[in-house]
């Protein structure tokens, strides 16, 4: 306890025995994975659907992007659940009336959406590698190619138009999906911390900023180890859809404490204290002063001014990763401070860090880290930037 | 195959490879729930069935008073037995201490010694300092002036100052 103020004029920190964090990293990471899955296909969907033409060409990059994140979105839940034996019980015996169960559905749709799309955006390229290679490599690209071993003109406008379709489904799937992370913690109506309408919202637009983020951090880096020239115009737009994204969410998510403060109501006796005191550094401190209000000054200097060529690209990738960090914290803080208001709303539970373990920080790392190493193999097979050629 | 197959084809194709897989995933689904499955109460009623069929585990205490192993001959077994309805332990299962009659005694024919405990451990299980616990049933403190005076902390075995079979006197007796 950093701070000697309790809620509710609470003496001694009196919680009930059953007050317990289960909820850990791992809960903390997985709303945050589904969130870089949401954000980066949104980027791809900007070009497909709404016709942003500077976005074109990143809407492959960030379309495997996603489908990397995704991959992996569910990976921290089972290693919170355990029982891999049973994980995909859920789809062969569906349960409609929990929640739960239903994100697995629309996040198994959304994924399957992504590969259908992943696989369109491809298939000329599979034919041509279908046609040109031997052994069982060859075998996998004809297998993907379902037999049409022919790419026509006529086609590839079929394609492009169930391509659109798909795009234009995935924007409101993927608020779904997302929706739904926030929904969860959002109907909890005994925590204070948690129970706002507002929670999908926040939830989803902290995840588009995410993805965004995210995305400018790879692509900087990507295009810089392979010393390729950056494309300038996307990231400027870029950072300002960010940018104005961003300020939506922090509003969002500023939105609800202030109005428990200012209503000084029954959330505020147990709001106040807890983000005075367990939550201080990791709200006050991180998630607001150092990872939002600074990305705004930096990223609004980004946006609205004429800076180009390296100042912007260091502006723009200071500016994702403070924002990257600070949906990160945001995580965290919604997840971990939750339960840790105590049942009887007189204290707080601690929350203490594991490092080894199934949940632990090393798994966590792990975890996050797989995404990247997938993208890695993936862009070793098949060409993501039109001039980074697989085989160059 | 023709040489120029429809620009539709892969589409059409991926749409029966996609209702394929549903319909396995729908019958696997199927054969995945059990015959006797209730939706409305969400159980299945085969398992009571089973249930009944696994052997017992625990006898419970009648089949330690009226065995015909510990019919008086077995005096410390008939003074444990005389002294339990006297103390506040009268509502307690044998084999909550002493372990499940099943691996004591097997057909009739004694297998292995009942488990006597020489450690705290049983007693802690009811008598540990938890929070949240109603104070019903008295808690160890070391802070006990006579536990203070003799050093007495939860890894001292109770048993060598108190009986665990007549630990206090009933009152409403």
């Amino acid at each position: 306890m950093t701070s000697s103020t309790l809620p509710n004029e609470a003496l001694v920190n009196y919680i009930f025995p059953n007050t317990h964090i289960d909820w850990s990293l791992m809960i903390v990471i997985y709303p945050y994975i589904t969130g870089l899955v949401a954000g980066a296909f949104v980027v791809s969907a900007l070009y497909h659907v709404f016709n942003v033409k500077t976005f074109e060409r990143i809407s492959r990059f960030a379309l495997i992007a996603a489908f990397c994140f995704g991959l992996f979105a569910g990976v921290p839940l089972l290693l919170h659940l355990g029982q891999p034996q049973r994980a995909f019980n859920i789809f062969l015996t569906p349960n409609t009336t929990s929640a739960m169960s239903i994100f697995g559905y629309v996040y198994a749709s959304y994924m399957l959406l992504l590969t259908v799309e992943l696989w369109l955006t491809y298939r000329e390229y599979i034919i041509q590698r279908a046609k040109e290679t031997k052994g069982i490599p060859g075998v996998i690209w004809n297998v993907l190619t379902l037999g049409v071993r022919t790419y026509t003109p006529e086609a590839a406008r079929v394609d492009h138009k169930v391509t659109v379709f798909l795009a234009a489904i995935g924007i409101p799937w993927a608020f779904l999906l997302h929706g739904y992370v926030g929904f969860i913690f959002g109907s909890v109506k005994a925590n204070a911390w948690w129970a706002t309408p507002l929670q999908p919202i926040v939830f989803l637009v902290s995840a588009i900023v995410s993805g965004m983020a995210m995305l400018l951090l790879m692509y900087t880096f990507i295009r810089w180890r392979a010393r390729k020239a950056y494309d300038l115009d996307m990231i400027k737009t870029m950072t300002i859809y960010l940018w104005c994204i961003f300020l939506l969410a922090f509003t969002l998510e500023t939105l609800e404490v202030v109005y428990a403060a200012y209503e000084q109501g029954h959330h505020w006796t147990v709001i106040g204290p807890l983000l005075a005191g367990p939550l201080f550094d990791s709200f006050v401190i991180g998630q607001v002063l150092t990872l939002s209000v600074l990305p705004i000054l930096i990223l609004g200097y980004a946006a609205l001014s004429n800076v180009w060529g390296k100042p912007l690209l260091y502006l723009v990738n200071i500016g994702a990763f403070l924002l990257v960090l600070q949906v990160l914290f945001m995580r965290f803080n919604v997840v971990v401070g939750g339960q840790m208001l105590s049942k009887s709303d007189r204290g707080f539970a601690e929350f203490h860090l594991e490092v080894l373990g199934r949940e632990g920080l090393i798994m966590a790392i792990i975890v996050f880290a797989a995404p990247f190493v997938t993208y890695y193999i993936i862009s070793r097979i098949i060409p993501i930037f039109d001039d980074q050629p697989v085989r160059g | 195959m023709s040489t120029r197959p429809s620009p539709r084809a892969h589409i059409y194709r991926l749409i029966v490879i996609l209702v394929a897989a549903l319909a396995v995933i729908g019958w696997g689904g199927q054969a995945l729930v059990p015959d006797t499955w209730d939706s409305d109460n969400w159980y299945r009623k085969a398992a009571l069935v089973e249930l009944a069929q696994r052997p017992p585990l625990h006898g419970g205490n009648m089949s330690c008073e009226t065995s015909s192993c510990h019919d008086g001959s077995d005096e410390q077994h008939a003074k444990r037995l005389a002294e339990l309805p006297k103390g506040t332990h009268y509502g307690l299962a044998c084999e909550s201490c002493h372990g499940p009659l099943a691996s004591h005694v097997e057909n009739g024919r004694k297998t292995a010694d009942a488990r006597i405990m020489r450690t705290g451990e049983a007693c802690l299980t009811c008598h540990a300092n938890l929070l949240g616990r109603d104070g019903k049933v008295g808690q160890f403190s070391s802070e006990h002036p006579i536990h203070k005076a003799m050093q007495v902390t939860e890894a001292k075995y109770c048993g060598q100052c108190h009986n665990p079979h007549l630990p206090k006197p009933r009152k409403n007796q």
